[in-house]
């Protein structure tokens, strides 16, 4: 009889915590609903954690300043997995109020109609446009002209130098060439002199190659979002890199057993990286005894070119409190708070004014990232990016251990992205 | 069965599934009648939501989707390797653990640590030991192997095998403890039987082992059917989503990601190659049900 | 001549199993040593196994950086704990009805199960996610016990183990005149520990090691669990693999007491009927 009782009793319990549950989940739920009036507001804000502690840290202080002057609550969304966990937001209606828009994913959520047009709240403030950076600030402005998310900040490529490396082959910095074909002899005079170390090291995606895909007059991307990977001036702007990497010159960090381009920068074993200036906390923070400086990318086919990736503060179209979210992105992206964030998280400002009160000009480190912002090629190319820089990065390695030729390899990648493209009508 | 017994046996069974039956049809069953719906409509589930019905029209595409087809056919070949060698080495290392050795228990608990860690934490540190300079490549240079070192996961043709020893490593020690404890039901009074009739070692593996434990071998290879044809942690982390390098990694779950979250408005394809999917599983598995020695009802031969 | 076969027989089980384990377990090591490395040692090419000089820092990092690490563990523990408590039971009720009870739709139901077993998951994160939002269960512990209230994986599990049961002592018990529960869990339950304990187990760890679930229904960072906690440790370009690595090895410890501790049972060598 012991055991039947037993056995009620465990089953029992299954069940009264099972109702537990279901009763516990009711409650928790109603609580995070409205409460609409003034300073009864509470903000829901999105965002991903970025590149260092520091940049968190200063992400906390600066919506808690902003509470302390509104009154406006905010409760943080980490986004731990930016693109699955913002789709199930946005399908079910629990997307944040405001958060952060990456510029490559920037068409498709407008033209889905998920962001709300800043418009009108920028000309009831006299929110003023001309202190930007225009790359960073036009890759927010939709289709139909207007402007649906303020960049909150930004960075470029920079060729990160190993100093001790450079000595050592009997060069200064000031001797790194400023084309792209000197610099490629250089890169081979390197590798004579410095045995068993690798010239240079790159990332093979899309979204590092684009503006050398593009310095020959073509775009990855035709006007109606259809891949152009295998247009005859993109093959050709790519070729040199391919024979680069061939001939050693320069190689993924994959290809030489590393599992990131810091890392096998950090190693010590080679020369330059083009890196986001997001290498250089880390670089600061995990390799503190190697000497490093920056400093700007070669020019590409006779142009100074360059990537710009930014990321903006955006407006949900089904906030309920769109007042008070335009108030939250007004202030973050504020002179004064744009400064105190860059300050603290070491990350560039997208405002020019910014940028010079914190003489990031004259900062050693910092200045070839911030000179590029002037003239680089925003990360962005129409609805369909994401797609078309699967395809290109799904390719990329195969063609540079040289399975698939250049041209063949692009080829293919265009036509799949283009017939996925046709079929599934984006 | 009288009536009466009858009756009582299903209120018992009633009794007996129902919570099964609750979750069942809110969060499993209900989810896929409408993935089903979503297949048969081309969708946009964000912003502006439509469903306009298109029919079968997303499984035509699926039909003639190249890189649908080169999934498969990589998915195939995994299934068609990883399943059988996790399989036998599971029963091979339960038997030998339940052979009455000394340590058992302590060769058992190390042997089962690698099931406690989750798989994207295993797969990152694999990464590390099939790199270029990694241990794998080291240890088999110094065997004189090769001389050049390989870049496992950066070549087009080993990144799946590497996967491939990732994943059964991995998952060898959950189907041996699941065997040890089918055999550990095993009645040993056959055993002992079989020693009176002076049988060997092998002659009672194959004649009391392995009929006694095949409902056990039904769920492993079905477990194992189901979770290769589902591969998606390693492919992801490896390839980063995309994958490369040149499709080498593309497997069916992998694509059914890329639809479903990468790209907006293509949720209704996603939905079709997930059905595809679970009908290839379903068809397979049943196949392998019929060579099997259990029927599906369970009742024995 | 029968006891020298037996020993060359030991002798290749003991070597086999030695291999295997070294197999096994290096990674382990490698993982072990690493959460004492810097970052640089970590990703060093061509370094070597044992760390240049033991440091505790990285640990010391986890649980000061971030505070609330310690409550992700608790909130792991409790999900975890409660989820296997109640799969237990409901997984094996079910898995014994689909093995012994006759009713109407029994071999569909199973069919049910089997498929959905095979439905793959990515596709069903969208409905479940719009249903938990239905439900009101955004957010909280619920939402990532009550779908995984069942599984069905370990009821088909549980439904193997019971077929291969002889029926002959249930059958005596029912002449006693014990109902079905008590058949369930005066005969089954106690016949069928190890079952159970195995299926405890790997329960425990689905739960444990789960991420695409805490990942979409917990958004409050104090409602973390662990595997959502070490996400943190990755930035948007890199990854903080000396945090990761000391993050993993305080997320195997509780795995690994609980095994202890659950051992026995798996050693309990229930031989059938008890009379061995």
């Amino acid at each position: 009889m012991h055991h039947l009782k037993k056995g009620f009793w465990m089953v029992a319990a299954a069940v009264v915590s099972m109702l537990v549950l279901v009763g516990c989940g009711n409650g928790s739920s109603s609580s995070s609903g409205s409460g609409d009036k003034g300073s009864n507001v509470t903000l829901t804000v999105g965002f991903w954690k970025g590149d260092s502690a520091t940049e968190s840290q200063a992400r906390k202080d600066e919506f808690k300043a902003f509470t302390k002057k509104t009154g406006i609550k905010i409760r943080e969304k980490v986004y731990n997995d930016y693109n699955t966990q913002l789709m199930t937001d946005l399908v079910g209606g629990t997307a944040p109020d405001i958060f952060y828009v990456d510029s490559s994913t920037f068409p498709s959520l407008q033209q889905k109609g998920v962001l709300e047009s800043l418009d009108s709240y920028m000309k009831k403030d006299k929110f003023t446009s001309s202190d930007f950076y225009k790359p960073t600030y036009d890759a927010f402005k939709g289709t139909d002209g207007k402007q649906y998310g303020v960049p909150k900040d930004y960075s470029t490529l920079g060729l990160y130098y190993n100093e001790a490396l450079l000595t050592k082959a009997g060069y200064k910095a000031s001797d790194i060439p400023k084309t792209d074909t000197e610099f490629y002899k250089f890169l081979a005079q390197l590798k004579d002199k410095l045995p068993g170390v690798t010239p240079f090291v790159f990332s093979p995606l899309l979204a590092r190659q684009m503006y050398i895909m593009q310095s020959t007059g073509a775009k990855i991307v035709d006007s109606k979002g259809n891949a152009n990977l295998d247009d005859p001036k993109i093959i050709s702007a790519l070729e040199p890199m391919v024979d680069a990497d061939k001939k050693g010159l320069m190689k993924t960090f994959k290809e030489i057993g590393y599992g990131a381009p810091q890392d096998a920068f950090g190693s010590g074993k080679v020369v330059f990286s083009d890196e986001g200036s997001w290498q250089v906390s880390g670089l600061q923070e995990n390799f503190k005894s190697l000497k490093w400086g920056t400093t700007e990318l070669p020019s590409t086919n006779g142009k100074q070119a360059n990537m710009v990736f930014t990321v903006s503060w955006s407006m949900n179209a089904q906030s309920k409190h769109k007042n008070e979210s335009w108030q939250l992105i007004n202030f973050l992206t504020s002179k004064s708070e744009m400064a105190t964030y860059a300050k603290k998280a070491s990350v560039l400002p997208t405002r020019k004014s910014v940028a010079s009160e914190l003489n990031l000009n004259d900062n050693k480190q910092m200045a070839p990232f911030v000179k590029a912002a002037n003239y680089a090629t925003p990360w962005i190319a129409g609805t369909n990016l994401a797609l078309i820089q699967t395809r290109y990065e799904n390719i990329f390695p195969s063609i540079l251990q040289g399975k698939v030729s250049l041209k063949t390899g692009l080829t293919e990648a265009t036509q799949s992205a283009n017939k996925d493209i046709k079929q599934q009508g984006n | 069965m009288s009536r009466a017994e009858r009756k009582k046996e299903l209120i018992q069974a009633a009794v007996f599934v129902l919570p099964t039956l609750a979750v069942l049809l809110v969060f499993t069953l209900f989810p896929v009648v409408y993935a089903f719906y979503l297949s048969l409509n081309k969708v946009n589930l964000v912003g502006n939501v439509s469903y306009q019905f298109v029919g079968f029209q997303n499984f035509i595409n699926a039909f003639n989707d190249s890189r649908v087809a080169e999934a498969l056919w990589n998915t195939a070949k995994y299934v068609l390797i990883v399943v059988p060698i996790q399989t036998v080495l599971a029963l091979i290392l339960a038997t030998v653990l339940n052979s009455g050795i000394k340590f058992q228990k302590t060769f058992r608990s190390l042997l089962f640590i690698p099931t406690l860690t989750s798989s994207s934490a295993l797969t990152l540190i694999f990464m590390f030991i099939f790199s270029l300079n990694g241990p794998i490549n080291s240890l088999l240079m110094d065997l004189h192997v090769y001389t050049q070192p390989i870049n496992f996961l950066n070549d087009q043709s080993t990144v799946l095998y590497a996967i491939m020893a990732m994943n059964i490593w991995s998952t060898v020690p959950m189907f041996m403890t699941i065997y040890l404890s089918g055999l550990q039901d095993i009645d040993s009074a056959m055993y002992e039987a079989a020693d009176i009739d002076g049988a060997n070692m092998f002659q009672k593996w194959f004649k009391i082992t392995i009929p006694q434990i095949a409902p056990v071998t039904n769920y492993v290879v079905m477990m194992g059917l189901i979770s290769t044809f589902q591969l998606f942690d390693q492919p992801y982390i490896v390839s980063q989503g995309s994958g490369g390098p040149n499709n080498s990694t593309l497997t069916l779950s992998l694509i059914i990601y890329q639809y479903a979250f990468r790209q907006f408005g293509t949720m209704g394809y996603a939905s079709a190659i997930a059905i595809l999917l679970t009908i290839v599983i379903f068809i397979i598995s049943m196949v392998f049900r019929r060579f099997s020695s259990e029927d599906i009802t369970g009742e024995g031969r | 001549m029968k006891t020298r076969g037996k020993k060359i027989s030991r002798t290749v089980a003991y070597v086999l199993l030695t291999i295997y384990s070294a197999i096994t377990l290096y990674p382990f090591i490698w993982a072990f040593f690493a959460s004492f490395k810097p970052y640089s040692e970590i990703v060093k090419v061509g370094a070597p196994l044992i760390p240049h000089t033991f440091s505790m820092a990285n640990y010391q990092y986890i649980f000061t950086q971030d505070p609330l690490f310690p409550k992700w563990i608790i909130n792991s523990l409790v999900i975890s704990i409660v989820g296997t408590l109640i799969n237990i039971v409901f997984n094996s009720m079910s898995g014994y009805a689909l093995a012994r009870l006759h009713f109407p739709g029994r071999n569909a139901l199973f069919m049910i199960i089997l498929v959905c077993i095979m439905v793959p998951a990515q596709i069903l994160l969208i409905p479940n996610y719009l249903i938990m939002k239905a439900l009101g269960i955004l957010d909280s512990y619920s939402a990532l016990i009550l779908p995984s209230a069942v599984n069905f994986a370990y009821i088909f599990m549980m439904r193997q183990f019971f077929i291969s049961f002889p029926k002959e002592l249930e059958e005596s018990a029912q002449l006693d005149g014990l109902g079905r529960l008590g058949i369930f869990y005066k005969i089954v339950v106690p016949m069928a520990k190890s079952s159970i304990a195995t299926q405890a187990i790997f329960v425990f760890l689905a739960f444990w090691n789960d991420f695409m679930r805490p990942l979409l229904y917990i958004t409050t960072e104090s409602k973390y669990t662990l595997t959502l906690g070490l996400q943190s440790f990755q930035t948007q370009h890199g990854t903080q693999w000396n945090y990761i690595m000391a993050a993993a090895m305080i997320t195997i410890l509780p795995i690994i007491v609980l095994y202890v501790l659950l051992n026995r049972y798996f050693m309990v060598g229930m031989r059938i009927g008890g009379e061995k």
